[in-house]
C-alpha cells in the first residue's frame, strides 16, 4: 500500500466512528414508510392500467404523475416532496436511428459485453468476462444478429487482470493482459488479432512496477501501423504492431491520452484543460475560470462553477426530526457548504456556453462530447436515467429500470460514439454517431 | 409487523455498523441516516424474498452503495431546499491532513467514492466492487486509479487551505 492508500484508510476508519447513532424510533419510521410506499404504489399500478386501456404510451407518464399526488412522501423537515421530474419519452421513440436492440445473450446462450463498434453495423463483443474461464471475442452483425467468432484471448498465467482496454483500427484488435511470472515484475502483455480472425500474437511485454502506486496502462489505441498507450500514471508511449519495445512519445512523457493523437495532463480540477496533439504539435488550451470544475474533451468543456463556504451546521436530525448524535462526540458545529452557480458545457475557448440540466452527471463521459447522462426522478421516487443531447436540447428515457432487488445497471460508454446497457433479456446498442 | 419475521432484529442489530458505512460512503451524517433508512424501508419490501439468505449483510450494503451512486439522494435534496449546500464537509478531524484527505474525497465524483470506499474501508477485492457496483472491474479499477490520482494531486497542490476554513 501506498502512503496515501494508507492514510485512506485510516481516515476512513476514523470517520466511521464518527458516524451518527441509530436514531431512536428508526424501526417505526422505517416500517411506516414501506406501508406507505406499498399504497402508493398500489395506487400508481392501477391508474396505469387504467390508462393503459384508455390511452397511448405518452399519457401514462403524466397519469402516473398525477397519481402518486394522493400519497405525498414528507420529508426531514415535514414539508412535502416536489413532483416528480418531467420524463422524457423512450429512447426508441426519440432517437430510433441510434438504437439497435439485440438479444442479451449469443444463440448458444452465453452472456456477452460490448466492446466497440468495428463499423456501422458490426459490434465487438466479448465472452467469458463474468466466468472467467476461456475468453472470446466475437464480431456481432447487428442486423441478422449472427456472431463470428474472431479469436480465443490466450489466457495468461498469473494474470490478475483478464482482457482489457479492447481498440480496433485498420483491421486489427488490440488489447492488454497483466501478467507476472514468479521473481519478476508485473508486465501488461499487449496483443493483436486481425478483425476478421486468427491466432492472437503478443505485441510486447510492457513493465509495470508498483501497480497500486502507478497503475496499469489506459489509452490503448491502433494508429497506422503502431500501438499507442499511457501509464495511468502518466506517459505516452508507442509500439510497432509488428513488435518491438514502447518509446516514449516525445512531448508527452507525463501525459494522458484523451483521443489519441490529443494528449493532455491533469491538473486539480480542470481535466484536460491543456491539450497538446501529438502527431501535429498543436496545442490548445481551454479556457476555464477560477470558481469552474470541468472536465474536457477535444472540442468542448462540461462542468460546474462552485461556490465554497464555511457555515454553521444544523443539528444533524432524521426524518422524524429526532437529533442524530455522531458517535462520542458531539456533531460538528461547522460545515464547508458548497453550491453550484452554473452547470454548462461550451466550445474550448469559452464561447457557445450552454447550460446542463440540474442532475447531469458530473465528471462522466459525455458521448460524443454531446450527450450527457441525466438523472431524473420519476413517479414513485424512481430514479429514471435520461440522455441530453446538449447540441439540440432533446432528452430521451433509457428505459432503464430498477430490479426487483433495487439495482439499476449503469450504461457502459465514453467518449466515443458506442453505449450499451441491458435491459431484461435485450442488450440496447447505441450509435450515438448516426444522430447528426 | 407479523409478517416480517427477522426484520427487526436485523435492524436491531446492523443498524450502527450500516451508519458507520453509510457515514463513510457519503461523508455527513444527514446524508448517512437518510440512506440507511431508505436502504432499510427497500430492505423491508424485500425481506419475505431475501430473510433466508446468508448475505443480508452485503444485500443492504449493496443497495446502499448503488442507491448512493444513482443520485437518488441528491435530486430529493435538491428538490426540497432549490440551489442547496450540495456537498458538505464537516470538520471531523483534529489533523489537517486527515481533514484534507477527508474534504477532498468529498470533491470525487460518487462512483469513485464509492469505488474507493469499498477498497479501503470495506477491504473488497476489485471483483467484488464490481459486482456491488454493477460495473466491469476493468472500470472499477480505472475509477479507482482517477480518485486516488486526484486525491494525490488535490492534497500536494493545496495544503495550506485544509483547516483554514474553520
Amino acid at each position: 500500500m501506498t502512503d496515501l492508500e494508507d492514510q485512506l484508510s485510516r481516515v476512513l476508519s476514523g470517520a466511521a466512528h464518527r458516524a451518527p447513532q441509530p436514531p431512536e424510533g428508526l424501526l417505526a419510521t422505517v416500517k411506516t414508510r414501506h406501508r406507505r410506499r406499498r399504497a402508493r404504489m398500489a395506487a400508481v399500478r392501477t391508474a396505469a392500467a387504467v390508462v393503459l386501456v384508455a390511452g397511448g404510451v405518452g399519457a401514462v407518464v403524466s397519469a402516473l404523475g398525477a397519481s402518486a399526488e394522493p400519497y405525498p412522501a414528507v420529508s426531514a423537515t415535514g414539508r412535502p416532496e416536489a413532483s416528480p421530474d418531467k420524463i422524457p419519452p423512450l429512447i426508441e421513440k426519440v432517437w430510433p436511428q441510434a438504437v439497435h436492440k439485440i438479444p442479451a445473450k449469443l444463440p448458444d446462450g452465453r452472456a456477452y459485453y460490448p466492446q466497440l463498434l468495428l463499423d456501422d453495423r458490426t459490434l465487438l463483443v466479448m465472452t467469458g468476462v463474468s466466468d472467467g474461464k476461456r475468453q472470446f471475442l466475437w464480431s456481432y452483425e447487428l442486423s441478422t444478429g449472427r456472431p463470428r467468432q474472431i479469436a480465443e484471448i490466450p489466457p495468461t498465467k498469473g494474470s490478475a487482470i483478464f482482457a482489457d482496454g479492447v481498440a480496433a483500427g485498420g483491421g486489427n484488435i488490440v488489447w492488454w493482459a497483466s501478467y507476472k511470472e514468479a521473481g519478476s515484475p508485473r508486465v501488461a502483455r499487449i496483443w493483436t488479432v486481425p478483425a476478421t480472425g486468427g491466432q492472437p500474437r503478443p505485441v510486447t511485454d510492457v513493465p509495470l512496477g508498483n501497480v497500486m502506486k502507478q497503475g496499469h496502462i489506459d489509452g490503448l489505441t491502433v494508429a497506422g501501423s503502431d500501438v499507442i498507450f499511457a501509464y495511468e500514471k502518466g506517459g505516452v508511449y508507442r509500439v510497432p504492431l509488428s513488435g518491438g519495445s514502447p518509446q516514449p512519445v516525445k512531448g508527452a512523457e507525463r501525459h494522458h491520452i484523451l483521443r489519441w493523437p490529443w494528449v493532455g495532463v491533469h491538473r486539480g480540477k480542470a481535466i484536460f484543460r491543456e491539450l497538446f496533439n501529438a502527431e501535429t504539435g498543436e496545442r490548445r488550451d481551454a479556457v476555464v475560470k477560477a470558481d469552474e470544475e470541468v472536465r474536457c474533451g477535444v472540442d468542448r468543456c462540461a462542468g460546474v462553477a462552485v461556490r465554497y463556504k464555511t457555515v454553521k451546521a444544523e443539528r444533524p436530525r432524521d426524518r422524524s426530526g429526532k437529533e442524530i448524535k455522531c458517535g462520542t462526540r458531539r456533531c460538528p458545529d461547522t460545515a464547508r457548504s458548497q453550491t453550484i452557480l452554473r452547470r454548462f458545457v461550451r466550445d474550448r475557448d469559452g464561447s457557445h456556453e450552454r447550460e446542463l440540466p440540474n442532475s447531469f452527471q458530473t465528471g462522466d463521459d459525455a458521448g460524443l462530447e454531446r450527450f450527457f447522462k441525466v438523472t431524473l426522478r420519476g413517479p414513485g421516487d424512481q430514479t429514471v436515467l435520461t440522455l441530453y443531447d446538449a447540441d439540440t436540447g432533446r432528452s430521451a428515457d433509457l428505459g432503464i429500470r430498477r430490479d426487483a432487488k433495487g439495482s439499476m445497471g449503469i450504461p457502459d460508454g465514453g467518449l466515443d460514439r458506442l453505449m450499451t446497457y441491458p435491459i431484461k433479456n435485450e442488450m440496447y446498442v447505441l450509435d450515438l454517431a448516426a444522430l447528426k | 409487523m407479523d409478517d416480517e419475521p427477522g426484520f427487526d432484529d436485523f435492524v436491531a442489530e446492523q443498524t450502527a455498523a450500516l451508519l458507520r458505512y453509510g457515514y463513510v460512503l457519503t461523508g455527513n451524517p444527514h446524508d448517512a441516516a437518510d440512506l440507511v433508512q431508505e436502504a432499510l424501508v427497500r430492505l423491508c419490501g424485500a425481506w419475505p424474498r431475501v430473510r433466508r439468505k446468508d448475505s443480508l449483510h452485503s444485500y443492504v450494503r449493496t443497495t446502499m452503495a448503488r442507491l448512493h451512486i444513482s443520485v437518488w439522494r441528491r435530486r430529493r435534496r435538491e428538490h426540497l431546499i432549490g440551489e442547496p449546500p450540495e456537498r458538505v464537509h464537516h470538520e471531523v478531524f483534529p489533523r489537517d491532513d486527515e481533514q484534507g484527505v477527508w474534504e477532498e474525497l468529498a470533491a470525487l465524483p460518487r462512483r469513485q467514492r464509492a469505488v474507493l470506499v469499498l477498497r479501503y474501508y470495506e477491504q473488497l477485492s476489485d471483483a467484488e466492487i464490481a459486482k456491488v457496483l454493477g460495473i466491469s472491474t476493468g472500470t472499477v479499477r480505472s475509477q479507482a486509479f482517477r480518485g486516488l490520482d486526484k486525491l494525490r494531486s488535490a492534497l500536494s497542490s493545496a495544503p495550506a487551505t485544509h483547516g483554514s476554513m474553520r
